[in-house]
């Protein structure tokens, strides 16, 4: 098995295991991992409204944002099966805990993720600008 | 501890006399192949090697500025490496760590030079971070 489908397998577990542990809907889960996002991205870039519209219409960076948030998933299962204390909370404090422990974690987009987005962005403008330039000169 | 106390004590008067005190860590990181940061937990073999290195600095203070900028390197392929996924859980630190197995094998086979993380020159780790965010990128735009 590559790289690639032992992390899919490895994500998609952890992601049902956290839908089982807080006994939440599936769209309860992306509900909170999408909010998650954009709660990161208004707090850090918030004078960058663009900027923002930019990221999150790209899949590189939700594919790198889901990478991130699994990994912290895996984290949280594994607090859980070790018996930790949070264990006797009730559910819905057990589901603040696992929000804060996503709202804790120091996320920080790499500069180098950023680079290829603007360059995605920037080969996409040139096409559209190309396009809109063929039509006009076809009228 | 993994070593005797003679040779810890010799450790710290030659960090001392180096003024490398505040780089302890990263280098204990360093030469126990970033297992531990503890100089207690350095084996036998550890601890003498990184005395060795010690003994034989001329220039402490280029050597540190180049020991500095080469862990500040290694640190980020072990940041690059967690959003790879090349991680395993640690019970011990409660969160997850870079998993070196995976990382070695990797660096063996695939790492433009072939060789272990620790054997890559201050020169030579930018082209590695390179080659490690090009995998990184092609990995996260197929997913």
């Amino acid at each position: 098995m590559n790289h690639k489908k032992r992390q899919l397998l490895k994500h998609a577990e952890g992601r049902s295991r956290v839908i089982s542990t807080l006994r939440i809907t599936d769209s309860i889960y992306d509900d909170m991992l999408f909010e998650r996002a954009y709660c990161h991205l208004n707090n850090t870039y918030k004078d960058f409204p663009e900027f923002i519209s930019t990221l999150t219409s790209s899949k590189l960076f939700w594919n790198w944002w889901k990478n991130q948030y699994y990994n912290t998933d895996i984290e949280f299962i594994n607090e859980v099966q070790s018996g930790n204390a949070i264990f006797s909370l009730s559910k819905n404090d057990f589901e603040q805990y696992y929000k804060s422990k996503h709202l804790n974690k120091n996320i920080k987009i790499d500069y180098y993720i950023i680079e290829s987005i603007a360059r995605e962005q920037h080969e996409m403008d040139v096409k559209e600008f190309s396009k809109k330039s063929i039509i006009k000169t076809n009228e | 501890m993994n070593h005797s106390i003679s040779k810890h004590k010799q450790l710290y008067s030659l960090l001392q006399k180096q003024k490398l005190m505040n780089q302890r860590h990263d280098l204990v990181f360093s030469f126990s192949n970033n297992r531990t940061d503890n100089s207690a937990e350095l084996t036998n073999t550890e601890i003498e090697k990184l005395i060795s290195h010690l003994n034989n600095i001329d220039h402490p203070s280029k050597a540190t500025s180049d020991f500095v900028q080469g862990e500040k390197m290694r640190k980020r392929i072990l940041s690059l490496c967690h959003q790879y996924g090349w991680t395993e859980y640690s019970h011990k630190k409660k969160s997850n760590v870079v998993d070196l197995v995976m990382l070695n094998n990797w660096m063996l086979k695939y790492s433009f030079l072939h060789k272990p993380l620790n054997e890559y020159s201050q020169q030579e780790l930018p082209a590695l971070i390179t080659q490690f965010e090009t995998v990184i990128k092609k990995y996260l735009k197929t997913l």
